[in-house]
């Protein structure tokens, strides 16, 4: 269903790590994707989970939302999977299983295994963000972060206005589609049967609709913005000013020290941990 | 006092290749501080456009119509030659401050994805302190009973709600005059009368009320009904002198209430006045069976 | 004959998570071929998720639905369900697509896999029907047309496939007073001459009245009163009690009684109510003159 897609959504709650600094938290989100890339050991994916588990705890989220954001990627992890399972073996590992073409080997479940922890993690910790911070943050978050290309004439402050607005319709455009596909399929459309060619034509009719309707919707939000004197001048005052605080840097420092772990894990320790924790599994 | 005046105003949309559609034809009339005014009409009677015009989001397409809102022409703000006492200009937003609007749909006037985000839209726009904000956007939610749901996502509430939070965010700016551009049309029974009572509680605390309405018991609330057909006003007055006609003419329904004292009249009784609401029947009608 | 038979039908949302949400329970319900039902019942009560079943848009959990005798969990004989069980949401005219009305209203029975004269017909007899005559309709973009005009098209393309029964969702939304007369007496006609069983969900109870023969009222997904409209609205406390609004005409003769003028209170249309009171007032007169 697509009401259930909370992927990116707001999860209020009072906790100190919804009360960070959305320019910190960005930026934090940033070292973790970048971090997460450069884990090669189980030791690396048992300290990332951890540490999201720990943020989880303390942002006081439910665990059934933050998991709602990976379910709704689980068919790309599946994939990605299944093609590592098959293709993603080193030459002369041991040889699990066969059938003509196809080879498991012990090297690639390992890889399936660390890509799918790999992406899990990625998509959880990113979802963290989003469901921790007001979208309106993120969006003067963002604005700020990048203030510095305002020298070179880039309009942030819409850029940052039109980022907001785009995260606030998510959920309506949700609802607005799958209602249009509901009373296209009343009418006998099919939307899973034929070729690509077909599906993608079969589609036209619920495109069309949220287009036309998006267009309505964006000039009556237009009347509606202007009635409220907007504008993207300098006059313009924020209600929640964001400061830095004990939390942020206190996390701060906390995803530093996990950023320099992982390079050394990566670069210096060279997958010692995992041996001396799982011994010759590995 | 004349709080809005309207003097042979004209509007049309411009279709292309030369054609134009006239919305509004010669519209001249003036809305009293404090009032409770309904705008009625079938669709395409230029009630909409009409309202657009009270704020300078649209302005007369005439060289001569003018709009006046507060003594300021909607006109010359746009041109830009309007300073005020201080010698600062007089903008297109002290116009929309003075005058705020509340559109029909529930989906398309929200800027922000949190209720207390959204209120703050208005008063961050013109550049007001921090803290004056705050207590606006507070007080604002706490007139229209949504100081509950400040820090909730707009998606999650009711159509009601919805419009809920669109009034708090124009009382946050703080208005002379709200408009109600069928603010009701989307909303389920419950959600009308909500709205239609927070527009009631703003108009005793001294808000002027415009209510651009297809409901004839919402517009039988107002201290006056403005019939518009086909771009020009065709009735003007209170709800008795506006139901004493047939409306129907004009592509609208009378109140059941107003309905059901001319079927009894038909039958024999007989009413002091216009009957224009159900406590006006009952004891209309009590008077006579007693 | 059964048009429509629901067996012990539940559904809940978000099974197993902490969003749970039981939108129908246990429901039980018989419409016979030829019947107008009406569905009334406050936001969130379970009707849209209950009509959405008809069509097979949404599987049934537990629970059986059958629709003309075959049970809408046949998976080959779902496109027939589609075709049998014409479905009008809410705001339809959000749903047009095509370049021309013409084609828009085809899409249905393009998709029913019809030989091209029959589509023709059908478009033809559709687009006569709703009021938007071939010759001059059929090449105008639904984009252009009028919002009565847009809804009227939508319609069209669902009426274009000859269902047996028709489920409208809400068609009064939005509409000025002319358009809901319009759409009533399309509704009207179209049960006489193309699908005899009607089933309309509402909020407007006024529109119940008047169109049903009966009256289907859920609460918390639950059917909670079923009847004429004159059973189901004489019961006031369950009306109440359930979050309906009481029509119009029923809350006269409440307020009538309470004056000390006791009417019937199956009492529900304008006509009624006015010779009740004739009638009344007859008889007082008599007992004045003693």
């Amino acid at each position: 269903m697509f009401k259930d897609v909370s992927f990116g959504q707001y999860y209020p709650a009072n906790s100190p790590i919804h009360r960070m600094d959305a320019r910190v938290k960005l930026i934090i989100t940033l070292m973790f994707v970048v971090g997460i890339f450069f884990i090669k050991s189980y030791f690396g994916f048992m300290l990332t989970a951890a540490l999201l588990i720990t943020i989880v705890l303390v942002a006081k989220l439910p665990i059934g939302s933050v998991l709602k954001s990976v379910r709704g990627v689980l068919f790309i992890v599946a994939f990605t999977a299944l093609i590592n399972l098959f293709l993603g073996g080193e030459n002369g590992s041991e040889i699990l299983w066969s059938w003509k073409k196809l080879v498991i080997t012990v090297s690639s479940v390992h890889t399936t295994i660390k890509m799918v922890l790999r992406l899990v993690l990625l998509i959880t910790g990113a979802s963290l963000l989003s469901l921790t911070t007001t979208p309106v943050a993120l969006a003067d978050g963002v604005e700020s972060l990048l203030s510095p290309l305002r020298l070179i004439k880039v309009p942030v402050r819409d850029i940052a206005m039109i980022m907001s607005i785009a995260l606030r319709f998510i959920p309506t455009l949700f609802e607005e589609t799958h209602k249009i596909i509901a009373a296209q399929k009343s009418r006998g459309a099919a939307f899973d049967t034929g070729g690509p060619l077909q599906r993608a034509k079969a589609l036209l009719p619920v495109l069309i609709p949220l287009f036309v309707n998006s267009f309505r919707r964006a000039d009556e939000l237009a009347f509606a913005m202007d009635s409220r004197c907007y504008n993207a001048t300098d006059n313009r005052t924020k209600m929640k000013v964001a400061k830095i605080g004990l939390a942020d840097c206190i996390s701060s420092l906390v995803m530093s020290g996990y950023f320099v772990v992982i390079m050394l894990d990566r670069y210096f320790w060279c997958g010692l941990v995992d041996t001396l924790m799982f011994g010759g599994l590995v | 006092m004349s709080y809005i005046v309207l003097k042979g105003v004209n509007y049309s949309y411009s279709l292309g290749e030369g054609r134009s559609l006239k919305a509004l034809k010669n519209l001249s009339f003036s809305v009293e501080k404090g009032s409770f005014v309904a705008l009625v009409g079938m669709n395409g009677s230029g009630k909409s456009t009409l309202s657009k015009l009270l704020n300078g989001l649209f302005l007369p397409t005439n060289k001569s119509g003018q709009v006046i809102v507060d003594g300021i022409n909607t006109k010359e703000v746009d041109a830009g030659n309007l300073k005020d006492g201080d010698g600062k200009e007089i903008t297109a937003f002290d116009v929309r401050k003075k005058v705020g609007i509340v559109f029909q749909n529930p989906d398309n006037q929200t800027v922000a994805t949190i209720v207390e985000d959204d209120v703050a839209f208005g008063p961050e726009n013109i550049g007001l302190p921090r803290e004056e904000i705050v207590d606006r956007v507070y007080s604002a939610l706490e007139s229209v009973g949504m100081m509950e749901y400040a820090e909730r996502p707009v998606s999650k509430l009711s159509g009601g709600q919805k419009q809920r939070v669109a009034i708090a965010g124009v009382l946050a700016m703080r208005p002379d005059v709200i408009v109600f551009d069928e603010s009701t049309a989307m909303l389920d029974p419950l959600g009308r009368r909500e709205i239609m009572s927070i527009a009631k509680d703003l108009n005793d605390q001294g808000i002027t009320v415009i209510m651009v309405t297809h409901n004839m018991d919402e517009a039988a609330l107002a201290d006056r009904i403005i019939v518009l057909e086909k771009g020009q006003i065709v009735l003007d007055g209170t709800p008795k002198e506006v139901f004493s006609h047939d409306v129907t003419v004009y592509g609208l329904t009378l109140p059941p209430a107003t309905e059901t004292a001319n079927r009894l009249v038909e039958k024999g009784f007989a009413f002091d006045t216009t009957i224009t609401n159900e406590d006006e029947l009952v004891e209309g009608v009590c008077k006579q069976l007693r | 004959m059964q048009a429509i038979k629901i067996t012990d039908l539940t559904y809940i949302y978000s099974k197993k998570t902490p969003s749970e949400k039981v939108a129908l329970a246990g429901v039980n319900l018989s419409i016979n071929e030829g019947e107008f039902v009406t569905v009334v019942g406050h936001t969130g009560s379970g009707k849209s998720t209950l009509v959405q079943h008809l069509n097979g848009l949404i599987k049934a959990q537990t629970g059986v639905v059958e629709i003309c005798g075959i049970p809408t969990s046949n998976k080959k004989n779902l496109k027939q369900l589609r075709f049998d069980v014409g479905m009008v949401f809410q705001y339809p005219e959000y749903q047009l697509f095509e370049d021309t009305v013409a084609k828009d209203v085809a899409f249905g029975p393009k998709n029913m896999k019809l030989s091209k004269e029959e589509i023709d017909k059908r478009v033809r007899r559709a687009m006569d029907l709703v009021g938007l005559p071939y010759e001059t309709f059929a090449e105008r973009s639904p984009f252009e047309l009028s919002g009565g005009e847009k809804r009227r098209a939508a319609i069209a393309g669902v009426i274009a496939m000859e269902p047996k029964i028709l489920v409208l969702d809400e068609p009064f939304a939005g509409l000025d007073p002319i358009g809901v007369k319009e759409i009533t007496e399309l509704v009207l006609k179209l049960k006489r001459e193309i699908c005899p069983t009607v089933v309309m969900v509402t909020h407007n109870m006024d529109s119940a009245c008047e169109l049903a023969d009966r009256i289907v009222a859920l609460c918390d997904g639950k059917i909670v009163a079923d009847g004429s409209p004159k059973e189901v609205f004489g019961d006031r406390n369950l009306i109440k009690e359930i979050g309906l609004d009481v029509p119009f005409v029923a809350r006269v003769v409440d307020r009538l009684e309470e004056e000390g003028i006791s009417l019937d209170k199956t009492i529900l249309t304008i006509d009624e109510l006015t010779s009740a009171l004739e009638e009344y007032k007859k008889l007082k007169g008599g007992d004045g003159n003693v």
